[in-house]
C-alpha cells in the first residue's frame, strides 16, 4: 500500500515532534511518580518504604527504624488527593506506552476532517488534563466537573496556551473529497503540526487558504518537502497530495516577506472542471488561482528584497497583504 | 523545536510580570566606580525585557570580585570555586535544559585557571551565555597580575611590571573549533553593553561576551583613553550584530561586520591598535552539544525494562 | 611430532580399540571444591576469549567462579617474552567463589616464556599440571629452541606436571592461522579435564562470535571438539566441581559493570567523568547502554570538570554521579569541599589502584582510605563506604544514592582494580521500581523556608533546587549561613560546622553494628574492608580449621565507622586489619613503635576506638591471597593462642 509509506514518512517527518511530545508525557510522568513517592501515603510503614528505596545492601547495615524519622516528609496526602493523583499518573504512563498510534488517525470516506484532528487531539491531550487534575489534587481546588473526562477526552478547545505550545502532532489519512481545511485554520495555533495524507483525487490547491504569517503550509507529492515542518517553530500543516496538484512551501522562517517566505514548485495548468464530493469546481478552481496570484507576486517582490538587501527589512509587504486579503475574501 | 518539558506546570497561566526590582537581591558591594556595577544593571534590564522567571534562571560564578554577582540576582546563584564556573554551568544546563544558564567569570577566572574548561565550553557548544567581566587584573585578592594583564603594568606579584605580553580573549576563543558567538563590548557604555548581552542571550549556542571594564582600586587608568577619547574605539556594527545606531554621534569609527566572517571577526580580533566593540562572530549552524546528546525521557519502568535487557546479555 | 606424554592414570592395558582411531584414555576424576586455572598467551591470541567463554560455561554449570586478568607489563610487548603474559586466572568452585585464590592447579600455555612470568611470579602450585604449546622446543630458530632449554631449566625446581601440547600442529589441521584458533583448542582440553559440557560451550563460542559470519562460529565450534578430542585420547585424567546447588538465575560480570548497572537500577542518570584506569570501564559500559537507557555520560575535559559537572548537574536535579580512581580523587578534592560546604549530594565511586602518583593504574590497593575521608582541606564531613563483593558494587550504588540525597551528602563508595577487573555470578537482582530516584520536588518553597534551615538538633535541611519558585537563592562555598548569605561571624561558622557534622553523626545513628564472621570472641580479629573480604575469610576458615581461635569483621561504612566497633574488639585478645596498602614493620631498620605507620583501616580505627590495632598489609600490586593472610594469621596470633 503506497498509502502506508506516505503515513510511514510523514511519522518520520513529526518524529521530532512526536519524541518531544511523549518525552514531556514521560517527564511529567515521572514528575507525578516523584510526588507520590515523596508522599508515605495514609498507613504505609516509612520503614518498608525505605527498605524499597535502599535495597537490599542496606539490610543487616542501616536500621530503618531509626532512618525513617530522618527521611520522612511531612508532606501527607489524604487518601482522596493521593487517589486523584494516582489515576493521572496512570493515564500519563498509558499515554508513554501507546506509541505512534497516539498521533494517527484515519477520517473515513464522507467523514469530517477536522473530527478526526481533534480527537487525536483530545485523547493525547488527556496529557494536559491529567497534568491538569494533578494540580487541581495537590492545590487542592475541586477538580471541575470534567475532571474524570478530562483524563478521557481534552480537546484543544480547552487546552491554554502554555499547553498548545506543548501540543500532540497528529498525522492523519483523509479522502481528498473530504479535505475541507477551512474547519482546521484555527487548530494552527501554540505548536501544531498536522500532516495530511491524502488518497484518491484531491483538489489541485486545497492548503493555499491555510497561508497565515507564522504557519508553515506545505502542499506536496513528494514527502522529503515535509522537512520544512521542522524547520519551523510554531504550527504546521502539510498535505501529502496525488501527483499532479500544486506544489508549494510557505516556510515563515524564511524571511520576512511573503515573497521570501512561499516557494510554489508547481502549478497545474488546467483548472479543475469537476466538483470533487461536496467541493464544487469553482472553489477548487478559485484556490488555484489564488495559489496562482500569490506565485506570480513573488518574482518582482523578491527582486525588490535583494535589492533593499543591508537596509533593514523592507518597510511594506505588499504580498503579504494581497494573500490575507485573498484569504479574507475566500473565508466561508 | 520546543524540547520536552514537564505539562504539570503548564496548567497555571503565568502571568506573572517582572521588573527590574524582581530580579535584584543584596545590595552590590563592589566597589564605587567599579565596572561590574553597569554589568549587573545591564543584566537586571535583560532579565527584564526577556522576562525570564526567577526560578528558572541561574547564575553560576567562580570566584573573585565579578564572581559576587549571583549574590545581587534575585535568581537562583551558584558561587563556587576559583575557575570553575564553566564545568558547573555545563552540569546545571545538561541535567536541566529547561534552564537560563548565566556564567560570569573574572579574567583570573576564565582566562587563567579556567583556561581548560574556558577552551572546552566553547567546544562544547551549550546553549548558555558566558560573561568574561575583564578588569585586567586580581582584585578581590589585591592587584596581582593577570593574563590579561597589558605587559609592563606593576603588580604585587610582578612589581617590575608584567613580564609576558597579554592573552587576548577574542583571539583564544575565536580559534577554538566549534566556537558559535563571540563578542566583546564596554561597561562604560551601557547601550551597547545592554544590546551585545541581549544579542548573546538570543543567540542559540554558547555565546561568550567579554566586558572590558575598569578596576578603579587597582588599574584606575586601564581605559581612561578609551573613555576620555572616543577615536579609539571602533565599532563593529552589522544587523545581525549590534547596530548601534544611538552611539553614531559619538563613536564615529563604525565598520560594518558580518559575523559570519570568521576570517575577518580573527584580524579584527587580533588587531589591537584599536579598541573594537560588537559582535565578532556569530553562527547558530554549529552543532550544540545538548542537541548532539539529545536522549528521550523514559519513565522508572521503562529504565528498569531496558536494565532487565541488559542482564539479559550478562545472564548464565 | 610425537608427543610423549607423562600421563598419570592412563591405564593403557585396558585398552580395547581398533588400529585406526587412537584409543580414549580411561579419565581418573579428582572431585574438588577448589580448583584454579590460567590460561596465559602472548597479546592478542585470545587467551581471554578462552577464558571468558570457559568461565561462562562453568558458571552456567553451577560453579562458583572468579575470572581475574592477567595483563601484560606492557601495552603491546614483543612475542614471547615474560613481560608480555596475557591472559586469565578462572578459579572454580563448588561454592562460591569470592576471590583469586592462591596459586593455579593447572596452567595452559602458548608459549614457555609466559610460562617463565606465571612461575617466576609463584602464580603456580607446586605440583601445578601445565599443558604447555610445544612448537617451540623444536623450532627452526635456535635461540628459540635454546630460549625453550633454559625457561625448563629455571622452571625444573618446581614439581610441575609439564604435558606438551602440539596446539599448533592439531589446529593445523583445521585452519591456516592457528595463532588466531588456538584458544579455541585450548578451550577444549579445559573442557575435558573440567567436564564442561560441549554444547554449552558452543553455544557461548556463537555468542562471542555473534557479530562474525556464522563460519567464523563453526570453526571455532570445529577447534573446541579438536582440543576436546585430543584430550580425551592423551590426557585421562579431569577433576569434577559440583555445583553449588543455587538453582536461581545468575549473572556474570565484573565490579565496574555491577557498578553501571546499580548507577542506573538507582536512577542515576547523570554521570560526568574522565578517563582513568581502573575505572573507565564504568563509562565504556555506560557509554553503550545510556542511550537506550536515557542517561547522559558527560566525558569532561579533565577530572576536575568531571566533578563539577556532576555536582551541577546535582544541584540542578536529582543526584549526579561520577567515576575516578586515586589520582583523579585527588584533583577532584576541591570540589568534593564545596559539594560537602553547600549539602549538594553527589556520589562519587573511587576505584582505587596502585599509588602513589601513577603507581600502578592496573593494580590494584587500598590506599586511597585517608584521603578519601580526610583529604580535603577544611572539615569537610561525608561518608565514606566500600564495597567487598561484585554484586555489592551494584546495589551500593542504590543506598549510596538515597543517602547522599536523603543527607544532603557526598558519598564516597570505594572500590578497587580487583573488583573492576575481577568476574563473578550472582543472583540476577529482581528490580524495584523504588529504588529508582525520581525527578526532584519542584513545588514552591513556602515562605519564610531558607536554603539551609538546619534542624538544630540533626542539621538536616530540605533542598531548594532551581525551578523551585520562591527557592531562589545562591549556594556559595564561603562560610554561610541558614539563608545562604555569606557570613564570617564566629557563631555562623561554628554554627554551620556543627551542622555540617551532625548530619553525620545522624546518619551514624542510623548504621547497624557489623556482624563478626566466626566466634564472637577468641584470641585474633581481623578486621577488613573492600574487596579483600573473600581472602580474609577463605584464610580464616582455614586457621579455624586447625583450631585457632580467629574471627573477621568485615567494614562497610568507614566514615562515619559502623557502631559497636569497641565492643567487638574487647572480646578478643588482639586485633588485626588486613589491607592492601603501605605499613611498616617492626623489626625493619629504624622502624619503632613510635613511628610505625599502620594501614590505613588501622589508623582510623586506632584513632576513633582508641584500641591498640596491629596491621597487616602488603603492596604487592595484586590482590591478597588467602594463603599469604593464613600465614599472617598464624604469624599474629597472640600469645597464648593455639598455633
Amino acid at each position: 500500500m503506497p498509502s502506508d509509506e506516505r503515513i510511514t514518512q510523514a511519522l518520520e517527518a513529526l518524529g521530532g515532534a512526536m519524541e518531544t511530545f511523549v518525552s514531556s508525557v514521560a517527564m511529567s510522568a515521572e514528575e507525578v511518580r516523584g510526588i507520590l513517592e515523596r508522599d508515605q501515603g495514609a498507613d504505609a510503614k516509612p520503614e518498608e518504604k525505605l527498605a524499597h528505596e535502599l535495597g537490599p545492601f542496606a539490610a543487616g547495615r542501616i536500621d530503618l527504624d531509626r532512618l525513617a524519622p530522618f527521611v520522612d516528609t511531612d508532606k501527607k496526602l489524604d487518601d482522596e488527593t493521593r487517589d486523584r493523583i494516582k489515576k493521572a499518573y496512570e493515564v500519563l504512563v498509558d499515554l508513554k506506552k501507546a506509541g505512534e498510534d497516539l498521533f494517527c488517525t484515519k477520517v473515513d470516506v464522507d467523514g469530517y476532517l477536522r473530527g478526526g484532528i481533534v480527537g487525536v487531539m483530545a485523547k493525547a491531550g488527556t496529557a494536559f488534563g491529567a497534568a491538569r487534575c494533578v494540580e487541581w489534587a495537590l492545590h487542592d481546588i475541586a477538580p471541575m466537573d470534567t475532571a474524570k473526562d478530562v483524563l478521557e477526552s481534552f480537546p484543544p478547545t480547552l487546552w491554554n496556551s502554555a499547553e498548545k505550545s506543548c501540543s500532540p502532532p497528529v498525522v492523519v489519512e483523509v479522502d481528498g473529497q473530504d479535505l475541507k481545511v477551512g474547519s482546521i485554520g484555527e487548530l494552527m495555533s501554540g505548536n501544531q503540526k498536522i500532516v495530511l495524507v491524502v488518497n484518491g483525487k484531491a483538489a489541485p490547491a486545497p492548503l493555499v487558504r491555510l497561508i497565515t504569517p507564522g504557519v508553515t503550509v506545505v502542499q506536496t507529492d513528494d514527502p522529503a518537502d515535509l522537512a520544512a515542518l521542522g524547520v519551523n517553530d510554531g504550527p504546521g500543516v502539510a498535505a501529502i497530495l496525488p501527483e499532479g496538484c500544486a506544489k508549494f512551501i510557505h516556510s515563515p522562517a524564511a524571511g520576512e516577506s511573503l515573497a521570501e517566505r512561499l516557494t510554489v514548485s508547481f502549478l497545474p495548468e488546467t483548472e479543475p472542471n469537476r466538483p470533487l464530493g461536496s467541493i464544487t469546481a469553482f472553489q477548487q478552481a478559485e484556490e488555484l488561482k489564488q495559489l496562482a496570484g500569490l506565485a506570480a507576486a513573488q518574482t518582482p517582490v523578491s527582486g525588490e528584497a535583494v535589492a533593499s538587501n543591508g537596509d533593514g527589512p523592507p518597510a511594506m509587504d505588499e504580498v503579504g497583504q494581497l494573500a490575507s486579503w485573498l484569504i479574507h475574501q475566500s473565508k466561508d | 523545536m520546543s524540547s520536552a518539558c514537564s505539562l504539570l506546570h503548564l496548567a497555571e497561566e503565568d502571568d506573572r510580570v517582572f521588573s527590574m526590582g524582581d530580579y535584584e537581591a543584596a545590595l552590590a558591594r563592589w566597589c564605587p566606580g567599579c565596572g561590574d556595577h553597569s554589568v549587573l544593571t545591564a543584566v537586571q534590564r535583560l532579565l527584564t525585557e526577556e522576562q525570564l522567571k526567577p526560578e528558572d534562571t541561574v547564575f553560576v560564578s567562580g570566584i573573585g570580585c565579578s564572581s559576587r554577582f549571583p549574590h545581587y540576582m534575585k535568581t537562583y546563584g551558584f558561587h563556587g570555586i576559583h575557575g570553575r564556573a564553566l564545568p558547573v554551568s555545563t552540569g546545571i544546563k545538561l541535567h536541566r535544559p529547561d534552564l537560563e544558564v548565566f556564567a560570569v567569570m573574572g579574567d583570573g577566572d576564565c582566562v587563567s585557571i579556567g583556561a581548560g574548561h574556558w577552551i572546552h565550553a566553547i567546544r562544547y557548544n551549550i546553549d548558555m551565555m558566558a560573561m568574561l567581566l575583564d578588569n585586567n587584573i586580581y582584585g578581590l585578592t589585591k592587584m596581582q597580575t593577570s593574563p590579561t594583564t597589558p605587559q609592563g603594568t606593576k603588580s604585587n606579584t610582578q612589581p617590575q611590571g608584567s613580564w609576558l605580553p597579554s592573552m587576548n580573549p577574542l583571539e583564544a576563543t575565536l580559534g577554538v573549533t566549534n566556537a558559535s558567538f563571540v563578542a566583546q563590548t564596554a561597561e562604560w557604555i551601557p547601550s551597547h553593553l545592554f544590546a551585545t548581552l541581549k544579542e548573546a542571550y538570543k543567540h542559540k549556542g554558547f555565546s561568550f561576551v567579554r566586558v572590558l571594564q575598569r578596576c578603579p582600586a587597582y588599574l584606575p587608568k586601564l581605559f581612561e583613553d578609551a573613555i576620555t577619547d572616543p577615536e579609539t574605539i571602533e565599532l563593529l556594527v552589522h544587523p545581525d550584530g549590534v547596530e548601534a545606531n544611538d552611539l553614531e554621534g559619538i563613536y564615529k569609527a563604525r565598520v560594518y561586520h558580518d559575523p559570519t566572517d570568521i576570517d575577518a571577526a580573527r584580524r579584527y580580533a587580533e588587531d589591537q591598535s584599536k579598541v573594537r566593540i560588537g559582535v565578532f562572530f556569530r553562527d547558530e549552524s554549529r552543532p550544540r552539544y545538548e542537541e548532539t546528546r539529545h536522549l528521550p525521557t523514559l519513565t522508572a519502568d521503562e529504565k528498569l525494562a531496558v536494565l532487565e535487557e541488559e542482564f539479559d546479555r550478562y545472564a548464565v | 611430532m610425537e608427543t610423549k606424554l607423562p600421563v598419570a592414570g592412563a591405564d593403557v592395558s585396558e585398552e580395547t580399540v581398533s588400529e585406526e582411531a587412537i584409543p580414549p584414555l580411561e579419565k581418573k576424576v579428582t572431585p574438588q571444591k577448589l580448583n584454579t586455572v590460567e590460561i596465559v598467551s602472548d597479546p592478542g591470541e585470545g587467551a581471554q576469549k578462552c577464558a571468558q567463554i570457559f568461565g561462562s560455561v562453568s558458571a552456567k554449570m553451577g560453579n562458583g567462579v572468579w575470572t581475574v586478568e592477567i595483563i601484560p607489563a606492557e601495552i603491546q610487548p614483543p612475542p614471547r617474552i615474560p613481560a608480555g603474559a596475557s591472559g586469565n586466572r578462572i578459579r572454580l568452585g563448588s561454592s562460591p567463589v569470592t576471590n583469586w585464590g592462591d596459586r593455579a592447579n593447572v596452567v595452559v600455555a602458548l608459549n614457555e616464556q609466559v610460562l617463565l612470568a606465571r612461575h617466576r611470579l609463584n602464580a603456580l602450585e607446586d605440583d601445578a599440571i601445565v599443558l604447555l604449546e610445544n612448537m617451540w622446543k623444536d623450532h627452526k630458530d635456535e635461540d628459540i629452541r635454546q630460549q625453550w632449554v633454559d625457561a625448563m631449566e629455571e622452571i625444573s625446581d618446581a614439581n610441575y606436571r609439564i604435558i606438551e601440547v602440539p596446539m599448533e600442529e592439531e589446529c593445523l589441521t583445521i585452519v591456516d592461522n592457528p595463532q588466531r584458533g588456538k584458544n579455541m583448542f585450548m578451550l577444549g582440553l579445559l573442557c575435558y579435564i573440567y567436564d564442561r559440557d560441549l554444547e554449552l560451550a558452543a553455544g557461548q563460542i556463537a555468542h562471542a562470535f555473534r557479530k562474525k559470519a556464522q563460519k567464523i562460529t563453526d570453526v571455532n565450534v570445529e577447534l573446541l571438539h579438536l582440543g576436546f578430542k585430543w584430550a580425551t585420547e592423551n590426557l585421562g585424567f579431569g577433576f569434577q566441581i559440583d555445583p553449588t546447588g543455587d538453582e536461581r538465575p545468575h549473572l556474570v560480570m565484573n565490579g565496574n559493570e555491577a557498578i553501571a548497572m546499580g548507577a542506573q537500577a538507582s536512577g542515576m542518570d547523570f554521570m560526568a567523568m574522565y578517563p582513568i584506569t581502573p575505572a573507565t570501564s564504568v563509562s565504556h559500559h555506560l557509554g553503550e547502554t545510556f542511550l537506550n537507557y536515557g542517561g547522559m555520560l558527560h566525558q569532561a575535559e579533565d577530572e576536575i570538570a568531571a566533578a563539577g559537572v556532576a555536582i551541577g548537574a546535582s544541584w540542578a536535579g536529582k543526584c549526579a554521579f561520577t567515576v575516578t580512581s586515586g589520582p583523579g580523587l585527588a584533583l577532584k578534592t576541591e570540589f568534593l569541599g564545596l559539594a560537602v560546604m553547600t549539602e549538594t549530594p553527589l556520589v562519587v565511586v573511587d576505584v582505587q589502584r596502585g599509588g602513589p602518583s601513577t603507581g600502578l593504574p592496573t593494580k590494584v590497593e587500598q590506599s586511597d582510605l585517608l584521603a578519601a575521608i580526610w583529604g580535603q582541606p577544611g572539615d569537610a564531613p561525608h561518608v565514606v563506604m566500600s564495597v567487598a563483593t561484585i554484586e555489592e558494587c551494584f546495589y551500593a550504588m542504590i543506598t549510596a544514592r538515597k543517602i547522599a540525597e536523603a543527607f544532603r551528602a557526598v558519598v564516597i563508595i570505594l572500590t578497587d582494580a580487583n573488583l573492576a577487573t575481577g568476574v563473578s555470578p550472582f543472583p540476577r537482582p529482581s528490580l524495584d521500581p523504588s529504588w529508582v530516584a525520581p525527578p526532584p520536588d519542584l513545588s514552591p518553597v513556602p515562605e519564610g523556608l531558607r536554603p539551609y534551615d538546619w534542624d538544630p538538633e540533626t542539621g538536616m535541611s530540605r533542598r531548594f533546587i532551581p525551578g523551585s519558585p520562591g527557592g531562589m537563592h545562591t549556594l556559595t562555598g564561603l562560610a554561610h549561613d541558614e539563608g545562604s548569605k555569606v557570613a564570617y561571624t564566629t557563631d555562623v561558622v561554628q554554627r554551620s560546622m556543627n551542622m555540617r557534622s551532625r548530619k553525620m553523626a545522624v546518619f551514624q545513628s542510623t548504621l547497624q553494628p557489623p556482624k563478626v564472621n566466626g566466634p564472637g570472641e577468641g584470641d585474633l580479629l581481623v578486621v577488613g574492608w573492600g574487596s579483600t573480604k573473600g581472602a580474609i575469610e577463605e584464610a580464616v576458615e582455614r586457621a579455624k580449621e586447625e583450631g585457632l581461635k580467629v574471627s573477621s569483621l568485615h567494614l562497610t561504612f568507614l566514615s562515619p565507622l559502623e557502631p559497636g566497633l569497641k565492643e567487638i574488639f574487647s572480646r578478643f585478645k588482639k586485633v588485626l586489619t588486613v589491607e592492601i596498602n603501605y605499613s611498616d614493620e617492626l623489626g625493619q631498620p629504624y622502624v619503632t613503635e613510635e613511628n610505625r605507620r599502620y594501614g590505613q583501616l588501622a589508623i582510623v580505627l586506632r584513632a576513633q576506638t582508641l584500641w591498640n590495632i596491629d596491621c597487616w598489609t602488603k603492596v604487592l600490586g595484586e590482590p591478597l591471597k588467602p594463603g599469604d593472610i593464613h600465614d599472617a594469621i598464624r604469624q599474629k596470633m597472640p600469645e597464648g593462642g593455639a598455633s
